[in-house]
């Protein structure tokens, strides 16, 4: 199962940017392209959210909840 | 609570904020890559992007200003930021307590706490405007300093709404949903970059550099002036997280880190989040302008246009989880000031201000400035830190592990804060000097004057 989730995962992924690739090359069309960014969109967040908790809990991440520590720009 | 218990539950939780992080605790280097990777590629990203080519900054500086400012930035967590954090081992907060006092540490989370509020509605500004494209809201032009129109309102209170009353609740879900768009978000910048060159019809260097000169003379009515050059975009770059690595807020999160090398991290953050995806968010209004002739840099049509509705959730989620945690910071920055108040009413009101300053679509716009506020604001606190651990502590943890601040109020910190910034804020103000120019003079003043009046405050109280 885990194994399967990621092989989800890395279609995801791919179908989020090869598109793109495909786009330049002349190989695609602009709405085909937002087509498999989506599904490659759905396909990432279900994987993954479903490997994040089966599988592996999401560690504490390292900035730590206190309230100095300023977020990200 | 004891300082015993609170140490005991510190440990418990993993977290570690009010003791050093012990060894068996410490991280992987991959763990920090991959922390910067997604941390930096947020909101916010796609809108400097576009502010850059707004002033007329040329394709060359963008590129080379970026390359130097960003690898400035990096050294600055390497060789600043990170040998502290992993000798010391303590967050910013408990590192400044034992120096400033906890009176002085709770002044400077009022003024994370605010810039935080704002920060955070610009981001529910940015997720608005994509919301909003379903609805055919008329977007926010680019002079408009109030909000333009009635759907825009209510669509900045329903988006400020679930992120203030979300981050009220504790933003825990957020943070692990936020650590799962990261590498998608990633790659969704890199393929809007790409798709935009598509659109620009671009086959080379020479030829980009053209489409982006019309870029700026559609963008600028004709005019070409630029209003950065490449020491304005150097110095921004190396300074919009100036309050992360200079400032030392990222002591938090290199403590966990087993060396200090672990700060060549930072890379994955500065090439990917502030190379990648801001030239491909520049990209995307290059590719709008010479599509539709519209100079407006919102996010949501941006993105929109490029990759459709992936580019729209993306807009959102980066926006979403940007406000999100910096809201919660704000509530409990707001909440250390008020002993015994409930960081529920507080985070909700701290969700309330950003939702307001959302509705101004001015401080998006602004964003540049205010991040270079930001840093010139927070990031001296970070000299005082630097001065006092190699010239006070003679870069010895142990020195500053038993060390405990003379007061709640150290008046040698407070003023060697105040000068540079009070004089830096009038300049940025009266002289209309870009921000992001005074983070390091001030820095560097900060740390002088601390050591000046720290040494005098030493031979009073020996006197």
């Amino acid at each position: 199962m885990k194994t399967i989730l990621n092989i989800l995962s890395l279609i995801g992924l791919a179908l989020t940017l090869l598109p793109s690739i495909l786009l330049l090359t002349g190989a695609l069309q602009a709405g085909e392209l937002h087509v498999l960014m989506a599904a490659g969109m759905g396909i990432w967040f279900v994987s993954r959210t479903l490997r994040e908790t089966l599988f592996r809990p999401t560690e504490i991440s390292t900035h730590a909840v206190e309230p100095d520590a300023p977020h990200t720009l | 609570m004891s300082n015993k218990d609170q140490n005991h539950a510190d440990a418990s939780s993993g977290e570690y904020e009010n003791q050093p992080v012990p060894k068996h605790a410490l991280k992987g280097g991959d763990k920090f890559w991959g922390m910067y990777a997604g941390e930096h590629a947020a909101g916010t990203e796609f809108m400097i992007g576009p502010l850059f080519l707004l002033n007329g900054v040329s394709l060359q500086n963008i590129v080379l200003g970026l390359l130097v400012g960003n690898l400035a930035a990096v050294l600055s967590w390497r060789f600043l930021c990170a040998p502290i954090a992993t000798q010391a081992r303590l967050t910013l907060y408990n590192h400044l307590e034992r120096i400033a006092g906890k009176g002085l540490v709770k002044i400077y989370n009022l003024a994370n706490g605010i810039l935080f509020c704002f920060l955070a509605g610009a981001m529910i500004t940015v997720s608005a405007t994509a919301v909003g494209i379903p609805f055919d809201m008329p977007m926010p032009a680019l002079d408009d300093v109030y909000p333009n129109s009635s759907s825009f309102v209510l669509i900045v209170l329903a988006v400020g709404a679930v992120i203030a009353v979300v981050a009220a609740l504790g933003y825990e879900t957020v943070a692990k949903f936020a650590n799962i768009a990261s590498p998608w978000m990633v790659l969704v910048f890199l393929a809007c970059g790409l798709v935009a060159l598509d659109q620009l019809e671009v086959s080379d260097w020479a030829g980009l550099e053209a489409v982006w000169s019309e870029s700026i003379l559609v963008a600028q009515g004709g005019s070409s002036e630029s209003t950065m050059g490449f020491w304005s975009v150097m110095f921004f770059a190396w300074f919009c997280n100036a309050a992360m690595h200079v400032g030392m807020a990222d002591l938090s999160v290199f403590r966990f880190a087993k060396k200090a090398s672990y700060g060549w991290a930072s890379a994955a953050g500065m090439y990917v989040g502030h190379f990648m995806a801001w030239i491909a968010a520049a990209l995307m209004l290059a590719a709008q302008i010479k599509m539709s002739g519209e100079t407006n840099p919102v996010p949501g049509p941006m993105a929109n246009n490029v990759v459709g509705l992936a580019g729209i959730i993306c807009v959102i989620v980066a926006g979403w989880t940007t406000a999100n945690p910096t809201i919660y910071r704000a509530g409990l920055a707001f909440q250390a000031m008020i002993p015994g108040s409930n960081r529920f009413r507080v985070t909700l009101s701290a969700g309330i201000i950003a939702t307001i300053a959302g509705m101004f679509p001015a401080f998006a716009w602004k964003l540049l400035t205010f991040v270079g506020l930001y840093g010139t604001i927070l990031a001296p606190m970070g000299a005082v830190i630097f001065f006092d651990w190699h010239f006070h502590r003679k870069g010895q943890a142990a020195n500053l592990h038993q060390a405990e601040a003379s007061s709640p109020f150290n008046l040698a910190v407070l003023f060697a804060w105040l000068i540079p910034v009070g004089i830096a804020v009038y300049l940025i103000q009266t002289q209309e000097i870009a921000a992001w120019f005074f983070p390091l003079p001030c820095w560097i003043a900060c740390g002088i004057l601390f050591l000046i009046f720290s040494g005098k405050q030493h031979k009073e109280s020996h006197a």
